[in-house]
């Protein structure tokens, strides 16, 4: 599977404003739901973060979860140049977000595979910071695209 | 959306989490992510969080919910899509879509419906 051809542009912030761990949960999943479903959501997203974050580590946090608000698998990308406190593995801010929101019934277990392949992907774009170039969600899609490539 | 439905689809959230932490395999994917947990028995702290969900609300809605789930081995709660309950695809009356603050069930299989 390509990450590439999953992400639209209009899911992709590269400028995210939020500061705290709730914050940037609902500013990500409001790119997809502004209803009150989005509220759902991010319980559902914290209590996964309970069990033990998913920031993992060099600035990159993979929050996910299936949800029946979703028919399809919904992947948004979030980017924050200062840096957000989310109670990574190693303490570090996070500055790439890769939220993952998968329907409960997901023939072929597309949600493992995408979880593992924004890991994959996410290694690449931490060498020397590529994840900082992009300017527009096009770059961003173009860049995962390269490096899909080469992978 | 009521309070109560709220909860119920909380509750069937931390259950399809339940489900995928119970499954070896995709514990061993998770921590080949590089997911590292808090816990030694993720499922253990999911269903005490369920169990605190379940208290919110009243006991023979919390039954109900089991039942449904039990029988149907998915899920009990279910969005009308198009008119349509998404869980059985059958009719849903359209005099229920007027008591949309009502917690309903489909008519046909008895599972919760809201209206998305």
């Amino acid at each position: 599977m390509n990450l590439y051809s999953l992400l639209k542009p209009e899911r992709i912030n590269l400028d995210l404003t939020s500061r705290k761990k709730q914050d940037v949960l609902l500013e990500l999943v409001s790119s997809f739901r502004e209803d009150e479903d989005s509220g759902l959501l991010v319980s559902t997203l914290l209590k996964r973060e309970d069990l033990g974050s998913t920031g993992i580590g060099k600035g990159v946090a993979i929050p996910h979860g299936r949800s029946l608000v979703v028919d399809k698998l919904e992947l948004v990308v979030g980017r924050s140049t200062k840096g957000i406190s989310f109670d990574a593995i190693d303490k570090k801010p996070v500055h790439l977000f890769f939220l993952i929101v998968a329907p409960p019934q997901d023939p072929g277990n597309q949600y493992l595979i995408t979880l593992g392949r924004v890991a994959v992907v996410c290694q690449e774009l931490l060498k020397r910071k590529q994840y900082e170039k992009p300017q527009t969600p096009e770059e961003f899609i173009q860049l995962v695209k390269e490096i899909e490539g080469n992978l | 959306m009521s309070d109560e439905l709220k909860i119920l689809l909380e509750l069937q959230h931390l259950d399809y989490m339940i489900k995928d932490w119970r499954n070896a395999s995709t514990r061993k994917e998770f921590r080949k992510i590089g997911f590292q947990l808090e816990t030694d028995n993720p499922v253990e702290m999911l269903l005490e969080k369920r169990k605190k969900l379940a208290e919110r609300i009243n006991k023979p809605l919390f039954q109900m919910y089991e039942r449904i789930l039990s029988r149907y081995k998915d899920w009990a709660v279910v969005p009308v899509i198009d008119g349509f309950c998404g869980g059985c695809f059958s009719k849903v009356p359209t005099e229920l879509s007027g008591q949309r603050k009502v917690l309903n069930n489909c008519p046909n299989c008895g599972r919760f419906i809201y209206w998305d």
